[in-house]
């Protein structure tokens, strides 16, 4: 395993990743900082200066089909993809990683039938399952939240029960057991330390994918309900007026993908720096 | 190898039944009366009322899902609530038109994808591998509806080059050329992301292959570089690649529900969506089903295709 320092370093010399953190950085900043920052309110609407271009009106980004600042709407709406997407991140984590190990550490029946559980979640085409779910529950934010954490956690529990499986037969898991440590000791001090790596780098190269996901959820009603306006949304309304103002489509579009992007950058780094080989 | 083979079979059968029985329990999980969901609001309670006996709702949930899958094993896959007609009818008609769509995909992730993968390969290093990194990067990073939207944008409302919704002009008679230029923008918005995974497996596979000793044996006998490329390295890279084809299949045929609502092309992907807002429950269960068997059984196929063209994998 990488030494911890090593692979800092390599993260930081890295420019791609650092140039990702600062992204990542930028937006969470942002959005927690909304509520002091000098925004007009992301809801007031100005009919008279709706589908305004960006720098008319004194619109930075321009103004939606109901005069509202889409600035501040973008930096509103990247509270709710953000929180929505670490929520379902991590859920599909935590849930990913406890049946991995329950499944990877104890093998047998238990191992066989969480795993026969996975491969039918993982039968579905990604998106699938999540629409699948959110049709039973019923559209809104928190289930589509729900359903993209279920889908996801096939993914970790897979991950982390192979993990499991190789560390488990390691010396250092005999020796410790040969000096008496008990089976809870073994699984957090041993096991879950030398996982917390892959799954770091796991993450945040899938946060990128859920938050795209929820968003596009959204865009096609099935997400976010008004009045709540998530990016998705968002880029929904702007979609009607992409003839007259392509601006308010194409703003809400640009964020995810910076953001996503960002992510992106820094879950490549991150594997790159934990686990360097030769590219 | 015919022991795999049977194996797999029996799994495949296992996986699919749990699938059904999740697509089944669609239904059930929402909060409501099905007799009432299925009927909507304005059927009379004698209505609710025959419908339950008849669905048999008061028996125990596995006896229902028993009662729906021999249902689903004859073809009847219900009626849909909002257009009155059979499910499958309607679901395989736009199944139909989303193959096409995924087809046209991989025709341009594909081929495109592995050439990519290929230069960048055997070009390491070079302003045109980290250029191809770059695009890739960003690619993955677009979400679909996006892009699908900046490109009817660009290319069917500024420059008018190329039509932005459906999937036959509404005046023409249809026919081949006006499908394929209908297909254009949509299949390259849906192929975007896949084409970004193969170029990246086919560019790391290959590099695998190239670093291996028969390469170097192939080389020092003297053969020409783009043969060693092309006969060596080149027909090793690709037998991986199968998997991926079945994994990409499945995001082509699922993504295409973001690209199809964009579009406005007729698949199924559309179908759900808008099934789903009108809570047209058999329809979105058709369409679920109907897609997630054919990935399953897309998967099984390149596995055993996998087994088959790899030689040193052997099974059982």
């Amino acid at each position: 395993m990488a030494h911890p320092s090593t692979a800092l370093s390599r993260f930081l010399h890295n420019r791609w990743s650092v140039a990702g953190t600062i992204v990542v950085l930028a937006v969470v900043l942002m959005a927690a900082l909304a509520p002091i920052l000098p925004l007009p309110d992301p809801d007031k609407t100005q009919p008279s200066r709706r589908l305004s271009a960006p720098s008319i009106h004194g619109f930075p980004l321009g103004s939606d089909h109901l005069g509202r600042d889409l600035l501040s709407r973008v930096v509103w709406g990247a509270r709710i993809s953000l929180t929505v997407g670490a929520l379902s991140a991590g859920i599909a984590m935590s849930a990913g990683t406890a049946l991995g190990i329950v499944a990877g550490y104890y093998g047998g029946r238990i191992d066989q039938i969480i795993m026969r559980a996975v491969d039918v979640v993982m039968a579905f085409p990604y998106i699938l399952l999540a629409i699948a779910l959110v049709a039973a529950l019923g559209p809104g934010l928190v289930n589509a939240m729900i359903a993209v954490a279920v889908v996801n956690v096939s993914f970790y529990a897979r991950g982390v029960r192979g993990a499991v499986l190789l560390l488990r037969e390691q010396e250092f898991v005999e020796a410790a057991r040969a000096i008496g440590s008990t089976e809870l000791r073994i699984l957090v001090k041993h096991i879950l330390r030398n996982i917390v790596a892959p799954i770091l780098v796991f993450v945040s190269m899938n946060i990128g994918v859920m938050i795209t996901e929820m968003a596009g959820l959204s865009f096609i009603g099935l997400g976010a309900q008004p009045p709540t306006a998530d990016w998705g949304t968002m880029l929904a309304d702007g979609r009607q007026f992409i003839t007259v103002a392509s601006h308010v489509a194409a703003v809400p579009g640009l964020a995810i993908f910076i953001l996503v992007l960002g992510f992106n950058l820094v879950g490549e780094g991150l594997r790159d720096a934990l686990d360097p080989r030769v590219r | 190898m015919r022991r795999y083979v049977a194996q797999r079979l029996v799994s495949v059968a296992f996986v699919l039944l749990g699938v059904s029985f999740i697509v089944f329990l669609i239904l059930h999980l929402t909060p409501g009366d099905p007799a009432q969901i299925l009927l909507g609001p304005l059927a009379t309670s004698s209505e609710l009322a025959a419908l339950r006996e008849r669905l048999e709702l008061d028996k125990p949930i596995l006896v229902q899902y028993g009662r729906w899958l021999s249902h689903v094993a004859k073809g009847d896959f219900g009626r849909s609530i909002v257009l009155r007609r059979p499910v499958l009818t309607e679901a395989w008609s736009r199944f139909k038109a989303t193959v096409i769509l995924a087809v046209g995909g991989m025709l341009v992730a594909f081929p495109l994808g592995v050439a990519s993968g290929v230069i960048s390969a055997t070009r390491r290093g070079s302003l045109i591998d980290r250029l191809s990194a770059i695009l890739s990067m960003v690619s993955i990073s677009m979400p679909a509806f996006w892009v699908g939207l900046l490109l009817i944008m660009g290319f069917s409302l500024k420059l008018g080059w190329l039509p932005g919704t459906g999937m036959f002009s509404s005046a023409g008679e249809g026919g081949v050329g006006d499908l394929l230029i209908h297909l254009i923008l949509p299949a390259v918005t849906l192929a975007l992301v896949p084409l970004a995974v193969i170029a990246r497996l086919t560019r790391s596979n290959m590099l695998e292959v190239i670093g291996q000793d028969f390469i170097r044996t192939a080389r020092a006998k003297g053969a020409p570089e783009r043969w060693v490329i092309a006969r060596h390295a080149f027909r090793n890279t690709l037998v991986p690649l199968v998997t991926v084809l079945g994994l990409e299949v499945g995001f082509l045929l699922a993504g295409a529900v973001y690209v199809e609502t964009v579009f406005s092309w007729p698949g199924i992907g559309s179908m759900m969506v808008n099934a789903i807002l009108t809570r047209d429950f058999p329809l979105v269960q058709g369409g679920v089903l109907l897609i997630a068997t054919t990935y399953v059984l897309i998967n099984m196929a390149t596995d055993l295709l996998y087994v088959y063209v790899d030689p040193r994998v052997r099974y059982g």
